[in-house]
């Protein structure tokens, strides 16, 4: 095998599949990636048995046909501190040698027969979404999934495909972040599946550096993306996702229409005087103000105040301020409607008709 | 600042409300207390039937031999339970701060309440006087700096006693008790101990500490405070507790499996009762086993979610105890049951989005079981697990 290859589209391409090579692992082959160069371009192809990215580079010479099976970091490493436009890998039965203008390495690789088999994204896609509206609905959802493991299957995001909507689920059993977003076409089929939260920033990654529709597929135990350069194929969460609609406040009796970025500051301010023990900071709708306050034992207090519009009862409720950071951080409208029903039901952060936040607040008694 | 503690326990409870309940039984000897068939144990045996040499836990079978012409009556637990209530509304009304042990005994924290109450043993003059006046019992009470010295105190004089012991009493009023009265000196230590030669709490407090610690263990050292009458534990309402748990000693070793789940259900059901009362949840729980040996095991577990519910720590309990049962079961003869590392409600904790339907309904059936145990006595409901 004997290819030329543009260092820059090179060296994305290896920090892509690079992100899923198995860290540690006792098969030496799982850290590597594979290197196919045939019918006009190279593919990287690389796996950690949980998932597997297939990425190909049109822009390269390939002189000789062939594969290779190559330790990922070591080859990642050396492009990425290559300053010439073109690279030219080599690889003679297990050795690889890449050279540039005044260097040359050698690395020792495997035989590319022992890479376990990768799937490919053949079959008709489901769906097909927008890159920039994927990447969007990701970044509202994927920071509200489980980082501990619970009895339900949350560490993960809900993805369900039906008619011209995606809907993507995320909660921690605490809060819930629900974005819905149009698709290209209407779907084929009607589809839903727990997709792991590393699969989903991969998913993300491989949205983010195209601009065209992604074609996605909900298989029976797999997820398959696919855009111009990559293909992702990934295994599927098994459980159960809760049931999120009976958590969603119907009827709210208490509303309040709030700037973002002002409450987003005020909550922050608000968040500097708790601690480990009382993490919650008090909200207080009354009239047209909304009184934050906090309290750490034996530090200090806060009170900051904000202008609001509110309808309904006074209301004095308490949430984890970071919960709400997270949520106002990914709302790029302008005003953000917040709604509650009583001090210990969950509150509603809506944004926008493709936007909601379920938010359970902290115990006040 | 000295402190003035006050331990109280209520003279021959069962068999006082008995009495007070049947006035015709004045004089007499009673056993209150389980059927003689089978395993009955003795509850309470009233003053005159402890001159037979009857006493309680003893099997009901051995007391009705010692003292033949006793009169047996089964346990009412609605009705003692209602009058110790009334009891503790009494203390409660000189102190917020109380550490109830038992039915009939609690400790109470007065220094803060003697610039309203007057000194501590007029609270406690008070106190018999309001038990007697009202309710028609008669109630034993020790007055000392500590924990240790007051419930000492309340056994010096009983019944109807009200002992003093002050600073300046230690350690002459001390010295000459045997070591059996000792906080935590059961038969088989006191055995070692006087194995090695310490028969009275005078032999304790001048033991060379190595010595001592041959006989007792690391326990050595706490040994010789309390001998001395030295005892800093607080007085902890349950309230303000870090743990709470139950637990109960057999008269004879037990062994069967199902009798010791009883048991611990009724203990679980217990504590958690207590929890809800005072608002908590509980994330940690641990099982006593102690063996009939006196080897005693403590096993533990910590959930994520604190929980006040019975059925959910029934569940993490029973766990425990069936590992327990499957590697080293044997005949215990005590089994406890204790909960800590509590969350109190309004502590301004994460509440859960999604609440197990399971859990919601639990909480329901916990709060309808608590009413009618509040109304009728915790005998009165019982979980269909623990029917016999």
């Amino acid at each position: 095998m004997k290819v030329i290859a543009q260092t820059h589209a090179l060296a994305e391409g290896l920090s892509l599949v690079g992100s899923i090579v198995a860290g540690r692992t006792p098969k030496p082959v799982l850290q590597c990636v594979k290197l196919i160069a045939a019918d006009g371009r190279l593919t990287l192809l690389a796996t950690d048995l949980e998932v597997a990215c297939r990425y190909s580079l049109p822009q390269v010479e390939i002189q000789k046909e062939g594969e290779a099976l190559v330790p990922a970091d070591r080859l990642a490493a050396i492009v990425r501190e290559s300053m010439e436009d073109t690279l030219t890998i080599a690889v003679e039965k297990e050795t690889c040698t890449i050279t540039g203008s005044g260097s040359r390495f050698t690395i020792y690789g495997y035989d590319p027969a022992e890479f376990p088999p990768v799937a490919d994204f053949l079959e008709a896609p489901d769906a097909e979404v927008a890159s920039d509206v994927l990447t969007g609905m990701i970044t509202r959802t994927l920071f509200a999934t489980a980082k501990e493991h619970s009895r339900y299957a949350i560490s993960g995001v809900l993805w369900e495909v039906a008619d011209k909507k995606l809907q993507l689920v995320a909660t921690d059993g605490r809060r819930l972040a629900l974005c819905k977003g149009a698709l290209a076409s209407a779907a084929s089929r009607s589809a839903s599946a727990i997709v792991p939260t590393k699969l989903m920033s991969l998913i993300q990654r491989v949205a983010g550096g195209t601009e065209q529709a992604l074609a996605t597929r909900i298989g029976e135990t797999q997820i398959l993306v696919r855009s111009a350069n990559a293909v992702l194929v990934g295994n599927l969460a098994q459980g159960n996702f809760p049931k999120y609609g009976d958590v969603i406040p119907r009827e709210c009796n208490r509303k309040a229409t709030l700037n973002t970025g002002m409450f987003l500051h005020r909550i922050r301010q608000a968040a500097l005087l708790t601690n480990e023990e009382s993490k919650g900071v008090r909200l207080s709708f009354n009239g047209d103000t909304l009184t934050l306050t906090s309290r750490a034992p034996e530090t200090g207090e806060a009170e900051i105040t904000l202008a609001v519009e509110y309808e309904g009862e006074p209301i004095e409720i308490g949430f984890n301020p970071a919960y709400l950071v997270d949520a106002l951080k990914v709302i790029s409208n302008e005003t953000v409607n917040f709604e509650f029903t009583a001090p210990n039901r969950p509150g509603l952060l809506r944004s926008g008709t493709d936007f909601l936040y379920v938010l359970m607040p902290v115990d006040l008694g | 600042m000295s402190r003035r503690i006050l331990h109280v326990d209520l003279d021959e409870f069962f068999a006082g409300v008995e009495k007070l309940d049947n006035p015709q039984l004045r004089g007499k000897p009673i056993l209150v207390g389980g059927s003689p068939e089978g395993r009955g144990v003795v509850s309470t045996a009233s003053y005159e039937a402890r001159k037979f040499g009857c006493r309680s836990a003893m099997p009901m079978r051995q007391a009705m031999k010692l003292c033949p012409q006793a009169v047996v009556l089964p346990v009412r637990g609605a009705r003692y339970k209602d009058m110790s209530d009334r009891v503790f509304a009494i203390l409660d009304r000189f102190t917020p701060l109380i550490e109830p042990l038992s039915i009939d005994e609690a400790f109470l924290d007065v220094a803060g309440s003697e610039r309203l109450h007057g000194p501590a043993v007029e609270i406690a003059k008070a106190i018999k006087h309001a038990v007697r006046g009202e309710l028609g019992l008669t109630i034993s009470i020790g007055v000392a700096p500590n924990k240790f010295l007051a419930k000492l105190g309340s056994e010096m004089h009983k019944p109807d006693g009200l002992t003093v012991i002050e600073e300046s009493d230690l350690p002459a009023v001390l010295d000459a008790l045997p070591i059996e009265k000792m906080w935590g000196v059961g038969p088989s230590s006191a055995w070692r101990l006087h194995e090695l030669g310490f028969s009275t709490f005078r032999d304790l407090r001048t033991a060379d500490l190595a010595r001592l610690t041959e006989a007792a263990g690391s326990w050595a050292g706490e040994l010789q405070k309390l001998a001395a009458g030295q005892d800093d534990r607080p007085v902890t309402p349950d309230s303000q507790a870090k743990s709470i748990s139950a637990e109960q000693t057999f008269a004879q070793d037990v062994s069967d499996l199902d009798e010791l789940r009883r048991v611990l259900l009724d203990e679980v059901e217990h504590v958690s009762r207590r929890l809800r009362r005072h608002g908590l949840s509980a994330r940690t729980i641990t099982l006593k086993l102690r063996y009939g040996d006196f080897t005693t095991l403590t096993r533990s577990a910590t959930d994520a979610e604190a929980t006040n519910l019975t059925e959910v720590l029934w569940s993490r309990a029973e766990k425990i105890f069936a590992q327990w049962a499957a590697r080293s079961p044997g005949a215990l003869r005590l089994l406890g049951f204790g909960t800590s590392n509590f969350r109190q409600r309004g502590d301004g904790a994460q509440l859960p989005l999604f609440e197990d339907p399971r859990q919601t309904r639990q909480r329901e059936l916990d709060r309808t079981v608590d009413a009618i145990a509040q109304r009728f006595g915790p005998a009165a409901v019982r979980r269909g697990r623990t029917k016999e």
